[in-house]
């Protein structure tokens, strides 16, 4: 099981307290399209994704993206027991839409981009960002646990 | 051989005009060694990195970090000729320093961080997009000599 730290604990609270998802989700999620433009495969009936302006602007990825940054609110709240908390959603992520989950740790990374660049590195100091990486990867690793 | 679009040129180029090179490079060392700390394992010799304050203040690390970054902006003096350019790097790395490859992304990955909280909301998807490439092409650069 994760051991967290009482700073850990403490740092990744604070840091979701300040995290407004309906902003930070739509920018982690046009970033992985832009960076990462393999991953459009995955969002075929979103609509036109063919520029970085049609992605920055199209509404159902930013929908998306909120959804999938509320998603993270479930393991906030149970930190000790991510693993269970998330075993539906790495069902659905593997036999429903199956997605590759390297594709998980790579969202991780631009959410933590984007998130360094919103709060800047007196807020998001290196112990802070030693806390939200170690969350994110628990996470990433609870959502491909159920993969065969 | 990489190509560059335009945009990515200008990009490189305008973050690396932009950045303070002596807070940007221990900064992402440091974090480096805080947030994957195995990689502290490389630095027997740089004295106390017991906690996360004694890392970031440790001024071994501080110019250490300046070493690496001025070891990128090489790369960003000769982009369309980065193999080359870090040949002797790899070979120093991989046979005198063995250095796990591997970390070389980490280490790109606490830049990105660095870069993008220091630039905010001028870091914007398709800056991010050219900064990544960059480092991925020094990355590889990097690795090529490793057997």
């Amino acid at each position: 099981m994760v051991e967290w730290t009482d700073a850990e604990r403490s740092a990744i609270t604070a840091l979701w307290g300040k995290i407004d998802v309906g902003e930070i989700g739509p920018q982690a999620l046009t970033r992985l399209l832009i960076v990462y433009p393999w991953t459009q495969r995955h969002f075929g009936t979103f609509g036109n994704l063919s520029t970085n302006a049609a992605i920055l602007g199209n509404p159902k990825v930013a929908q998306h993206g909120k959804t999938v940054m509320a998603g993270l609110e479930n393991a906030v709240k149970n930190m000790d027991n991510i693993k269970n908390a998330y075993a539906k959603l790495s069902v659905m992520h593997s036999e429903k839409l199956h997605v590759d989950p390297d594709n998980f740790r790579t969202l991780a990374e631009c959410i933590s981009v984007v998130v360094a660049a919103k709060f800047g590195p007196s807020v998001f100091t290196p112990g802070f960002q030693e806390a939200w990486q170690k969350f994110l990867a628990v996470v990433v690793s609870a959502l491909g646990r159920q993969y065969h | 051989m990489v190509k560059w679009t335009d945009f990515e040129r200008a990009t490189i180029q305008d973050i690396f005009s932009k950045i303070d090179y002596d807070i940007v490079g221990p900064a992402a060392f440091a974090r480096c060694l805080v947030v994957y700390p195995w990689t502290q394992r490389y630095f027997g010799r740089f004295g106390n990195l017991y906690n996360a304050a004694a890392i970031t203040s440790n001024p071994k690390v501080a110019a250490h970090g300046k070493v690496v970054l001025a070891g990128l902006e090489r790369a960003v003096q000769n982009m369309d000729n980065i193999k080359q350019t870090y040949a002797e790097l790899s070979v120093l790395h991989s046979e005198k320093l063995q250095v796990d490859p591997d970390n070389f992304k980490l280490l790109a990955d606490c830049l990105t961080i660095v870069v993008a909280s220091q630039l905010g909301k001028n870091f914007t998807a398709e800056v991010h997009a050219a900064f990544q490439k960059f480092l991925a092409v020094a990355v590889s650069a990097l690795r090529k000599q490793y057997y």
